[in-house]
């Protein structure tokens, strides 16, 4: 019984084996028979075709799976202005950017104004701090915000992990910035963090504002120059918010 | 005559429970009525030829659609093969715990195999991470209990019944 059992067996086998030599040989395709008989061409069509309602379908969760990746980027963002906010204890005041300046792209338009106790001069951030600009003009509802990267802003900084470097950063054709009147015998390095300084009464110290990107000096000059790239991209921004009082 | 009927039929509803689960998805894939047919078709057929030849074709229905032609085929009937060894040396009873027995040890064997050609050459036939081991375990018992309470009632209410032998 068992030696029946296993030249059955190894028939068998072979069997499948001569099948495998003629399918792989293309003399015939077994498979061809149950693939026209259970998936006719309509069923491959109708796969690679998808209907109208699906497509329509598809665009519409395209859509809704965009809108959900914002609103997580925005939750995000709030969440850490709020951790903000509970560690450094100040008032904030978030508001949304409704418009940039068509001809300075560095003044932003924010939706929020004196009815939410916003004053010219005070500092505007997002995330977990970093100052992103500073409050210009005010009206009833509405308020201009110049960013750090323009050309006329100008903001007291000081530079490193100790912070005795002091410096000024203005606004490099709206896409950097530049820090300039570091004395020469202080010592500044690539990525060392730029903060604000104590200097202003509405901006608090210690708020993030950049890393330094390159360092310029030269033995004529009476103090040193640095380039400093913000750690975000203003392009970017959806809301801010501007720190009402200390 | 009958029983030949009979044995197209059980591999048309195998095939179209086969289809029908695979369009279905969602872990259902795994549920294989093909292998479930060639083991009743084993426990209660006496032909050598007619059960060894039902795996041999049920194995060749699903490797037309598949990506390693030839493995399924091969691996029904090697475990075919090795639960005939079986009850011709040590399990001889043909007792319902000899049954379940048998059953459990087939489909064990049958993704044993699939992971051993998976891991030895590559053949994704099907990838065993953990959602797949989680659908496969999920499964084994559906694929179990259905060889055996089919099974059961195939000998209870046929067999008993027309006063057969467990056999064609």
């Amino acid at each position: 019984m068992l030696k029946d059992n296993l030249r059955i067996f190894f028939l068998f086998i072979v069997v499948v084996f001569l099948f495998i030599l003629f399918k792989n040989g293309q003399i015939f395709d077994l498979g061809f028979i149950f693939r026209n008989t259970i998936y006719t061409n309509k069923t491959v069509n109708s796969l690679l075709d998808p209907s109208p309602e699906l497509q329509e379908q598809y665009k519409d969760l395209l859509v809704e799976n965009n809108k959900l990746k914002n609103l997580e980027e925005e939750n995000n963002q709030l969440k850490e202005l709020l951790n903000f906010k509970k560690e450094k204890q100040y008032n904030l005041v978030v508001a949304n950017i409704i418009n940039r300046d068509p001809v300075n792209r560095n003044i932003l338009i924010i939706n929020s104004g004196l009815g939410q106790n916003i004053a010219v001069g005070q500092a505007v951030v997002v995330n977990n701090g970093i100052i992103v600009g500073k409050v210009i003009d005010t009206s009833v509802d509405s308020a201009k915000v110049r960013l750090l990267t323009d050309n006329f802003s100008k903001l007291a900084v000081k530079v490193g992990d100790d912070r005795r470097v002091s410096g000024v950063l203005s606004g490099s054709l709206g896409l950097g910035m530049d820090l300039s009147y570091i004395p020469q015998e202080q010592e500044i390095k690539k990525n060392d963090l730029v903060v604000s300084s104590d200097i202003d009464d509405l901006i608090p110290a210690g708020l993030v504002v950049g890393k330094i990107e390159s360092t310029n000096f030269s033995q004529e000059e009476l103090f040193k120059n640095a380039a400093v790239s913000p750690l975000i991209d203003y392009n970017t921004l959806g809301f801010v918010a501007v720190i009402t009082s200390l | 005559m009958i029983k030949y009927l009979f044995l197209i039929l059980i591999y048309l509803i195998a095939a179209y429970f086969f289809t029908v689960l695979n369009l279905y998805n969602y872990g259902w894939q795994f549920v294989q009525p093909f292998l479930i047919a060639a083991l009743l078709i084993y426990f209660n057929v006496e032909n050598n030829w007619l059960y060894y030849g039902f795996a041999l074709l049920a194995g060749l229905f699903i490797d037309s659609l598949s990506g390693v032609f030839g493995l399924h085929a091969l691996i029904f009937l090697f475990i075919i093969f090795i639960l005939k060894t079986l009850q011709l040396t040590i399990l001889t009873s043909k007792n319902i715990l000899t049954i379940i027995l048998l059953t459990i040890l087939a489909f064990v064997l049958f993704w044993l195999i699939f992971w051993g050609a998976h891991v030895l050459f590559g053949w994704g036939i099907y990838l065993f991470d953990k959602v797949i081991l989680f659908n496969i375990l999920k499964t084994l018992p559906i694929n179990i209990s259905a060889v055996i309470i089919l099974h059961v009632l195939f000998y209870n209410f046929w067999i008993r019944k027309h006063g057969q032998r467990q056999s064609f």
